[in-house]
C-alpha cells in the first residue's frame, strides 16, 4: 500500500484534474493556489501541515464559489483511490 | 468595512459562478457522454485540424490502423492512414477530401467515396467526412470510414452472376428469335386469328426477353469495365428522327402524340449505338408510364453541349423514389406496377447514366406528381477525334 502522504496527494490531483474538466485549467490553478498550505504544480504536489485539513480546504474552496455541486464532483473524484484511503482519513466534506 | 451593496454583489458573483459551474458540468457530462459513444461504435472515426493533424481517434480507428490514440493525436493523418480509391485505385490523401466541398470529391472518386486500406487490399469501406467550424477561425474535418467489406463481395457475386446469366441466356434467345422469325416467314398456310395473336405473343415475349439479356450483358460489360465506347459523326437531328419513326405505332396504338422539336446541329462527334440505346431508354420509359398526352422531345444545342430531353405527362416521379432512379434495379414504385404490362428490370436508367458517364455527358431529371417528368442528358460537343 502506498504511503499515507501520497494517497492524500493523489487525491488532491484526482479532485484538481476533474475540476479542470469543468471550469478549466486556469480557473483550476487559482483556486488551488487560494488553497493555505498547498501548492500543485502539474503532477506534483506540495503540502505542508496535516494532509486531511489541506484536503478538506481545497473542497471547501471549491464549495465556497461553486456551491455543493462541486463538493459532489470531489467526492467522484477521489472514488477512483477507492479503499486507499480509510474512512477515518477522508474529510468530513467528502464523506 | 463591507457596505450592503457590497454583500449583495457578492452574493450575486458567487449565485452567477454556481450557476456556471452547474453548467459546466452538465456539459462535460454530455461530452463524456458523446465521446462513450464516439469511442464504442464500429465505425473508424478520426478528425483532423486545419493542418491535417489528428486531434480525435476513436478506438475502432485504433484497431483497424493499429496504433493507439495517443500516439496518433498530434500526428499528420496521411502519416497514419494510408488510402486507395476504389473507384481509380489511386492513393486517396486527407488533401484530396477533407475541407472540400462533397460534390467535388464525390466528382473525382464517385458516390459514395468507396476506398480499400493501402496495407488491406481485402477490406472496404465507405469514406464519410464533414467539415466542421469550430470558431470562425478554426476548422476540424471528422472522417468516417463504415465497413463495407461484406456489401462490395455481396456485389461483386451479383455481377458475376448476372454476366453469367447473361451470356448463357444469350444463345438461347437468339435461337428461338431466329426460328421464331423462319417459322413466320417460310410458313406455307393460312393462320388462324388466335393462331396469330399466339405467334405475335410469343414473338414479343421473345423482344422483351432479349432486351433484358442484353441490358444484362451491358451490365456486366460495364462492371467488369469492358464498355467499349466507339465514336464517329452522328447526325443527331436524324436519329432522333430514325428512333422516333420505330416508335409511331406503339404511339398509334396508346393514343398518345410523340412530337419532336428539331434545331439546327452540326454533326457531333460521338458514339451513335450508346446515344440510341440511352434514347430507347428513355422513351420507352415515358411512352410506358404515360397513359394520356403526349412525349415531347427536344434538342438543345449549347456552347460545349448537346442538350436532350424527353418529357412526358405521366404521373411523375414520387420525391422519396428520386435516390433509387439511377441505381442498379432502381426503378420506382410505378414501375414495379407497371412490370406486369412491359418489360421492366429497372436497369434502364442505371445502363443510361453509366454510358453517358463514358461519353463524358451529364444525366438528370425534374418530375412533378400528376403533371410528368423530364429526363435529359448532355453529351460534348465534340467535332473532331
Amino acid at each position: 500500500m502506498t504511503k499515507l502522504i501520497d494517497r492524500y496527494e493523489q487525491a488532491i490531483l484526482l479532485i484538481t484534474h476533474e475540476q479542470e474538466k469543468i471550469v478549466g485549467k486556469d480557473v483550476a490553478m487559482r483556486m488551488t493556489s487560494l488553497v493555505h498550505n498547498l501548492s500543485v504544480k502539474g503532477d506534483k504536489v506540495q503540502i505542508v501541515g496535516d494532509p486531511k485539513v489541506v484536503l478538506n480546504d481545497l473542497v471547501n474552496q471549491y464549495a465556497s464559489l461553486f456551491g455543493k455541486a462541486s463538493v459532489e464532483v470531489s467526492k467522484q473524484a477521489i472514488e477512483k483511490l477507492g479503499q486507499n484511503l480509510k474512512t477515518d482519513e477522508i474529510p468530513e466534506n467528502l464523506k | 468595512m463591507e457596505t450592503n451593496t457590497d454583500i449583495k454583489s457578492s452574493e450575486l458573483l458567487k449565485q452567477i459562478a454556481e450557476e456556471l459551474y452547474i453548467n459546466n458540468l452538465e456539459l462535460n457530462k454530455q461530452r463524456k457522454r458523446i465521446q462513450e459513444v464516439l469511442f464504442q461504435v464500429a465505425e473508424i472515426i478520426f478528425s483532423i485540424d486545419q493542418k491535417f493533424k489528428i486531434v480525435v481517434f476513436n478506438s475502432s480507428a485504433e484497431i483497424a490502423f493499429n496504433i493507439s490514440k495517443e500516439n496518433a493525436i498530434g500526428r499528420h493523418v496521411d502519416e497514419i492512414i494510408n488510402l486507395i480509391s476504389h473507384k481509380n485505385t489511386q492513393p486517396i490523401k486527407a488533401v484530396d477530401y477533407a475541407f472540400l466541398k462533397k460534390d467535388e470529391v464525390k466528382k473525382n472518386f464517385g458516390d459514395p467515396i468507396i476506398v480499400k486500406k493501402e496495407s488491406d487490399e481485402e477490406a472496404y469501406y465507405k469514406l464519410n467526412f464533414n467539415n466542421i467550424l469550430i470558431n470562425p477561425e478554426t476548422k476540424e474535418c471528422v472522417i468516417s470510414l463504415s465497413d463495407i467489406t461484406d456489401e462490395i463481395e455481396l456485389d461483386r457475386k451479383k455481377d458475376e452472376f448476372i454476366s453469367i446469366a447473361s451470356h448463357e441466356l444469350k444463345t438461347p434467345v437468339t435461337i428461338i428469335k431466329t426460328n421464331l422469325w423462319m417459322f413466320e416467314h417460310t410458313l406455307n398456310m393460312e393462320l388462324t386469328k388466335s393462331q396469330k395473336r399466339l405467334l405475335w405473343e410469343t414473338d414479343e415475349g421473345i423482344k422483351r426477353l432479349s432486351k433484358i439479356v442484353s441490358n444484362l450483358l451491358d451490365i456486366s460489360r460495364i462492371e467488369q469495365g469492358r464498355l467499349v465506347i466507339e465514336k464517329k459523326k452522328v447526325n443527331i437531328n436524324q436519329l432522333i428522327e430514325e428512333i422516333t419513326t420505330s416508335y409511331k405505332e406503339i404511339v398509334k396504338k396508346k393514343k398518345l402524340k410523340l412530337i419532336y422539336e428539331k434545331v439546327n446541329l452540326k454533326e457531333v462527334f460521338t458514339d451513335r449505338d450508346k446515344i440510341v440505346e440511352i434514347l430507347d431508354n428513355l422513351i420507352s420509359n415515358s411512352i410506358k408510364y404515360t397513359k394520356r398526352g403526349h412525349i415531347r422531345i427536344k434538342l438543345f444545342s449549347g456552347r460545349k453541349e448537346v442538350k436532350i430531353a424527353v418529357s412526358d405527362t405521366g404521373p411523375g416521379i414520387a420525391k422519396k423514389d428520386y435516390p433509387r432512379l439511377f441505381q442498379k434495379f432502381g426503378r420506382g414504385n410505378a414501375g414495379l406496377k407497371q412490370q406486369v404490362l412491359g418489360a421492366s428490370t429497372g436497369l434502364g436508367l442505371y445502363i443510361s447514366k453509366r454510358m453517358i458517364e463514358e461519353l463524358g455527358g451529364k444525366i438528370g431529371f425534374a418530375s412533378e406528381i400528376g403533371k410528368g417528368s423530364t429526363f435529359w442528358f448532355t453529351i460534348p460537343k465534340l467535332y473532331t477525334n
